[in-house]
């Protein structure tokens, strides 16, 4: 079957053009992205591997929105994040990325529960309790809702 | 927790440490700036109250008017008190050289710096008052009589109705003082009153005097020998055109903003102690999806609330410092002067600068913070 290119690009809920990030200046400059281009389906599970210093999380802080690129684009669900006003870009990222960070970035004066629910304080939301109480049980985290980050296993943040 | 703001109690539970350090900075600076201000406040306030009784509460004074131009004068929007201050004839009084002076009561109290300690103001033309020392050297009392040498060489007696407050010149010049109502200086006045004799001018409060001087100046077409102004007391009130004075204002200014540059320095310097620690902090509230306002926010709420912890606390230790300090240094920089007006000084001034440093140092504080 062919797909049209315009509904092609609708079905990708991810898509990288021609991105570049560069560090430095002059003889101390890194290329650390140099013209990537890809593109990932809804619904896609992807994994970026690579060796130590090859761009992984540079590529990841571009495409989450917590690092500008040197040139090119990124489209999330079709929009181009960073043709976006910064605060835009802000509540975009906060309503529609999800991430994990290497060292958890766990707010550490907040409990498990009050992590949880302090993005949602940030867009000015009210936490649902009940999908709070869901996602406690699901991360067998109920008895751990008090616990503060530094009282948790490296697993459990 | 209801909102994003409240993560901040938790955060200053949690850093207890650099939440004190920063709290005692804000209070250091409080204190500072209400201890030098209040000071300096109280100072200029005693200098004025010395000066009030050595040179009299007026604004301005004409000389060698006439009755019309300085009723005129009086009949302004502007002018509060005035009044005639008849000085410059002598006599006579048991071998010492006696100064007359004559003035109305109201005028005498508010406009000369003759003040009144004990009797009544003299209402006939042979009524007196007689400085406290005079009283004193020759044992008189009040109701006494005493025959005084007056200008024109000839005998005359007067009552003594009160006495007034000795005044440092006329002891230097060791003579004594004699104050008589404005009939009885002008019954015995020489040619020397003329020069002595002055027409005192005070202005109602909020009135821009040196304004005014200028305008009585052309409205009566008065040279600039005719009115002077009391340098020193409008010096103190900061209104003065005199280039000692313009000099004095620009470097109080100077300070004024070197004091108000330390407070911001200190309080900017505790809350920077620990910038690498802030700046992951903020940069991990980015990361979470805070937008720079709220991260503001959260950086202006903090120093608020550190800000309501320490300025109370300057306050309070700054009130305690300055009625301890003030007792022995404005005592010593500006004479015994009169006690009473420096302890209500004292009281007036407390008030004021307590609502003064706490705006100053909360915005102090927030400005810091950002």
């Amino acid at each position: 079957m062919i797909v049209p290119e315009r509904q092609v690009m609708i079905m990708n809920i991810l898509e990288v053009q021609n991105l570049c990030k560069t560090y430095g200046k002059g003889e101390a400059e890194v290329r650390a992205l140099d013209n990537v281009s890809f593109s990932v389906g809804k619904g896609e599970f992807i994994a970026i591997v690579g060796e130590s210093g090859s761009g992984k999380s540079t590529l990841l802080n571009v495409v989450g929105a917590l690092d500008n690129p040197t040139s090119g684009k990124v489209l999330i669900d079709g929009k181009d994040i960073f043709s976006m006003p910064e605060k835009k870009l802000t509540v975009f990222r906060r309503r529609n990325i999800g991430f994990i960070f290497q060292s958890f970035n766990l707010i550490p004066e907040l409990n498990v529960e009050q992590n949880i629910t302090f993005p949602l304080l940030l867009d000015y939301q009210k936490p649902d309790q009940k999908y709070v109480e869901e996602l406690l049980g699901i991360l067998g985290l109920k008895e751990r809702r008090k616990h503060l980050p530094s009282q948790l296993s490296g697993g459990q943040q | 927790m209801k909102s994003y703001l409240g993560l901040i109690p938790q955060y200053e539970r949690v850093h207890r440490k650099n939440n004190r350090i920063s709290i005692l900075c804000i209070m250091l600076s409080v204190c500072l700036v209400m201890a030098i201000f209040s000071m300096a406040d109280m100072a200029m306030r005693s200098q004025k109250n010395y000066f009030i009784k050595t040179n009299g509460e007026y604004h301005a004074a004409l000389h060698n008017v006439g009755a019309e131009t300085a009723e005129l004068v009086s009949a302004r929007v502007d002018v509060a008190l005035s009044g005639w201050v008849y000085q410059g004839s002598t006599g006579m009084l048991s071998g010492k050289t006696v100064s007359f002076v004559g003035a109305d009561k109201k005028t005498m109290e508010s406009l000369a710096e003759m003040g009144m300690t004990d009797g009544g103001y003299p209402s006939l033309p042979d009524e007196a008052l007689l400085n406290e020392s005079a009283m004193e050297q020759w044992g008189l009392s009040i109701g006494d009589n005493m025959t005084v040498t007056v200008p024109d060489g000839s005998q005359k007696q007067y009552r003594i109705t009160g006495t007034f407050a000795d005044m440092g010149s006329m002891l230097k010049a060791d003579i004594c003082g004699m104050a008589l109502s404005e009939d009885g200086f002008l019954a015995i006045a020489d040619e020397n009153a003329a020069d002595g004799t002055t027409y005192r001018i005070q202005f109602k409060d909020g009135t821009h005097i040196q304004e005014a001087i200028k305008e009585i100046k052309a409205q009566f077409g008065l040279s600039d020998g005719q009115i002077s102004e009391n340098t020193a007391l409008l010096g103190l009130m900061g209104q003065s055109e005199s280039n000692i004075m313009q000099a004095f204002y620009l470097i109080a200014a100077i300070l004024v903003f070197l004091v108000l540059i330390a407070g911001t320095v200190m309080i900017s310097a505790s809350f920077n102690t620990n910038v690498l620690e802030r700046t992951q902090f903020y940069g991990l509230l980015r990361c979470l999806g805070a937008s720079r306002k709220q991260v503001k926010h959260f950086v202006i709420l903090q120093g608020i609330r550190q800000s309501a912890k320490g300025v109370p606390i300057g306050q309070l230790a700054a009130s305690g410092c300055i009625p301890a300090a003030d007792r022995r240094f404005m005592f010593r920089l500006c004479g015994a002067g009169d006690q009473t007006a420096n302890q209500k000084n004292r009281k007036t001034v407390h008030c004021g600068y307590h609502k003064t440093a706490a705006i100053a140092n909360i915005l102090l504080s927030i400005r810091s913070s950002i």
